[in-house]
């Protein structure tokens, strides 16, 4: 039983977790095009700084 | 207390009265205080300066929001005015939110019926987009209202570039309603196994507040769409798919919620939890399918044209079409299709231009020439400038014409949405009668495994889903449907008309026989090499082993006769015959005879042969008689075909009128009559007029595919079939189970959203097998 006391609270705030982080992705655009992302490799333009590649963003 | 004889002023900020002595004026406004001046400066900066007009209306209520208030603006005549488009500001193009089903299509097939001045409607399911043309823009708003009280919510667009804004704001919407309800429905199943498996005491009424808790969002947040969906349909009295749906949540929720608060045990928190996530999420599924499905831009899909070399600094990298504007240069290695329209800056190359212009024979195009998109670089690479970029191009421009009316519906979608709404109806029945016999212990469950379980998406998703897979399925083989019942049709044909010239013959000759002297070739050569006409080119290619010319003197051609002219002191002329021979003339004396065919691909004659064992066929030709039975005898089929000669366009339309279960393939403008009179008719990519007038057209411009197309139209007539019968079976099958009790509201959550997925993938999987051997 005190086990529970433990473990309802926990599995209660990994839900609001979650929650809180999948909202969070969807409103930061990172679900919106799935599909496209092989294409985003032609959008881009690599400069190439200093031994590291640093990746810019056309638009 | 104010003093009489002296004048008074109204403060503007407080409304106070003050004196002429304290007043303080500025711009026009008199200020009792400092303080009123500055908060007035202040409302004035910030732009709120409205609040003034505000407090002269002392005591008026806000407006109540009804359907006519929502939808308001369409009668402002500002709104008609930068909204409107067209030369009579009459077009109106909006975003529909709501669209819940693929099915909900259908309700804006039917809108022109809903109010007599909407001229023209176009409503694209892949983005949303609802074309409204008026003929009396003052009834946009009525037609706003109507549309308001089906449940669905207009947003105005000014291009259609804002639509898919909307539409993936509405995509996250979706996404977290999803993602909230499969949070808490995973905790509430933890919970409910644990009642299911035995807990009890005060640890079981723990869990149920726990439960009555996280139902709660799911309650007020997720299943909002379908509520708000389901009031508006019952205000306008106009029912969608959304009322069986709407109807066991609200059901589940009301009991569950009244049998937790006097501790019972009947309570669905967890099947009606899993039944929204499920229908939630096979929605978003099948709404995203359906939309990556259309809205794949059919011209990188039909050509797979995605990156492109640009010049940039002097070096060619590549980009995305997208990213290639008007003006960049860009490069078309050979055997490459030209992307966009251009004018060369560098190199020479044969194009082929056949998909746009129908010429088949290679051009040549060198520095200044011009090129359209959608034509391949035969031999060389080309260094182009770009005049028009993806959105303007001849090709774009080309498919436009060629645009598929999704909106249409078929009788199969008819009866999909007329099935779907009388079930609901006979399930509500049946449901009252339940809650009516039985005890409530009884049918509650009953009544909820009812109610889930007779939601008539199976059917609503079934049919749109294969007639789009296969539509996509035949664009991707050059062949676009343009009228989604030819499915539906297409069983019923028995007779197939061709058209001859251009559709079984090339146009193209081929040399049959040289009667006379065939010393005098070369004269005849010599004369034809000065003219262009299609018979010389053909003969001057077809003679390559004369290359002495001779020279000729005085030569003339006089259209529509021949050529003449003079060879070595002899006066030569060539006219043709109407058997399509050629004859040279040494002054009157005939010296030789050329006797040509028609050319008929291979493939054509074996597509004839096989079709004729199973449709009776007929060749309706212009040309004169022989031609025709020329070909005729070149076919030698075992069935007798049918053949017509000498045929105006007239002819073919007053005869095509008395065929029945007739399909005519078609190749020019010639055709359009028989075209519109058959009931159902193929073009062969014969230009834009030609296309918009039938059924179906070929791009590749030639019948190869014809088998193919037959196949996977019957292939698709079966698919809609099993889908129906599935679906209707479904039906069935859950009304027993549930009425007697032997399905409960979780299993009923569940077999409801497999059987459309079961729909989905059986539709995925046979479509697929339908595929023919390359």
């Amino acid at each position: 039983m005190m086990a529970l006391i433990i473990t309802i609270p926990l599995s209660i705030l990994f839900a609001v977790v979650f929650i809180g982080l999948f909202i969070w992705s969807v409103k930061s655009g990172q679900l919106d095009q799935i599909e496209s992302q092989k294409n985003m490799i032609f959008n881009r333009k690599i400069n190439r700084k200093k031994g590291t590649n640093h990746v810019k963003n056309n638009k | 207390m104010l003093v009489k004889n002296k004048k008074h002023y109204t403060c503007k900020h407080c409304g106070s009265f003050a004196g002429e002595d304290e007043v303080i004026i500025e711009n026009n406004f008199h200020f009792c205080c400092h303080g009123c001046l500055t908060v007035f400066n202040c409302l004035n900066v910030g732009g709120l300066d409205n609040f003034y007009h505000l407090m002269d209306l002392e005591g008026q209520s806000p407006q109540k929001v009804t359907s006519e208030n929502k939808v308001k603006y369409m009668a402002d005549d500002q709104f008609l005015h930068n909204f409107g488009q067209g030369q009579n500001k009459n077009t109106f193009n909006f975003y529909v939110q709501g669209i819940t089903c693929l099915a909900c299509s259908w309700v804006f097939k039917n809108i022109t019926a809903l109010n007599e001045k909407i001229q023209n409607s176009n409503f694209q399911p892949e983005s949303n987009i609802l074309t409204l043309t008026m003929t009396d823009r003052s009834e946009l708003v009525n037609v706003g209202t109507i549309i308001y009280q089906l449940g669905y919510q207009l947003v105005p667009l000014k291009n259609e570039s804002e639509a898919e804004n909307i539409y993936q704001k509405d995509k996250r919407n979706e996404l977290i309603r999803i993602g909230v309800t499969a949070g808490l429905m995973m905790n509430l199943m933890i919970y409910s196994v644990a009642i299911y498996a035995g807990v009890d005491g005060s640890l079981k009424r723990i869990f149920e507040h726990i439960m009555a808790v996280m139902y709660a969002p799911i309650l007020f947040y997720s299943a909002i769409p379908f509520l708000k969906n389901f009031m508006s349909s019952l205000k306008s009295l106009r029912f969608n798919i959304d009322l069986p749906i709407s109807l066991s949540v609200l059901f589940g929720s009301i009991f569950s919620y009244y049998n937790y608060f006097k501790g019972s045990d009947l309570y669905y928190f967890d099947s009606i939890a899993m039944f929204i996530f499920l229908i939630l999420s096979t929605r978003h599924f099948l709404s995203s399918l359906y939309h990556n499905q259309i809205k794949s831009n059919f011209f990188q899909n039909a050509y797979g044209i995605q990156q492109i070399l640009k010049q940039s600094s002097k070096i060619f990298v590549y980009k995305h079409i997208s990213d290639i504007a008007q003006g960049d240069i860009i490069k078309v290695p050979q055997g490459e299709i030209i992307p966009l329209d251009g004018v060369v800056l560098k190199g020479h190359s044969y194009v082929n231009e056949s998909l746009l212009t129908g010429e088949s024979t290679p051009l040549l195009k060198h520095r200044d020439s011009k090129v359209v998109s959608g034509s391949i670089n035969l031999s060389h690479d080309l260094e182009l400038q770009v005049s028009h970029d993806m959105n303007t191009t001849s090709f774009t421009k080309y498919l436009d014409s060629l645009k598929i009316d999704t909106s249409q519906l078929d009788s199969y979608s008819y009866f999909g949405q007329k099935y779907s709404l009388y079930l609901s109806f006979i399930f509500i029945v049946a449901s009252a009668v339940l809650f009516l016999y039985f005890p409530q212990e009884q049918a509650i469950p009953r009544i909820l495994s009812l109610l889930i379980v007779c939601c008539p998406c199976a059917l609503g998703i079934g049919i749109p889903l294969v007639s789009l897979l296969k539509t996509k399925k035949l664009a991707n083989n050059g062949i676009l449907l343009k009228n989604k019942a030819v499915y539906e049709k297409f069983p019923n044909i028995e007779t197939i008309f061709f058209d001859k010239t251009g559709t079984l013959t090339s146009g193209a000759f081929k040399l049959a026989e040289i009667v006379g002297d065939q010393t005098f070739l070369p004269h005849l050569i010599s004369l034809e090499k000065h003219s262009h006409h299609p018979i010389a080119v053909f003969l001057v290619n077809h003679f390559t082993s004369v290359q002495d010319y001779l020279e000729v003197e005085n030569f003339k051609e006089i259209l529509g006769e021949g050529v003449e002219g003079d060879i070595q002191g002899h006066h030569y002329k060539i006219h043709s015959l109407s058997d399509e021979s050629i004859v040279l003339m040494k002054g009157s004396q005939q010296v030789l005879k050329l006797i040509l065919k028609e050319e008929i691909d291979p493939n054509n004659i074996q597509l004839l042969k096989d079709l004729s064992k199973k449709y009776r066929i007929e060749i309706m030709s212009g040309d004169h008689r022989q031609r025709v039975s020329d070909l005729i005898d070149l076919l030698q089929v075992n069935h007798p075909i049918k053949s017509q000669h000498s045929l105006k366009p007239e002819d073919k339309k007053n005869y095509m009128r008395k065929q029945k279960n007739s399909l005519y393939v078609g190749d020019g403008l010639n055709d359009i009559w028989a075209m519109k009179y058959a009931d159902l008719s193929i073009s062969l990519n014969a230009g834009e007029l030609v296309n918009d007038n039938c059924d179906v057209v070929f791009l590749a411009g030639n019948l190869n595919k014809l088998n193919f197309f037959i196949k996977e139209i019957r292939h698709l007539h079966r698919l809609i079939q099993i889908n129906i019968s599935f679906s209707i079976f479904y039906n069935i099958l859950g009304f027993i189970l549930s009425v007697t009790g032997m399905i409960t509201p979780l299993i009923a959550a569940v077999a409801m959203p497999i059987s459309s997925l079961i729909v989905v993938s059986n539709s995925f999987l046979l479509s697929r097998k339908g595929r023919i051997k390359k």
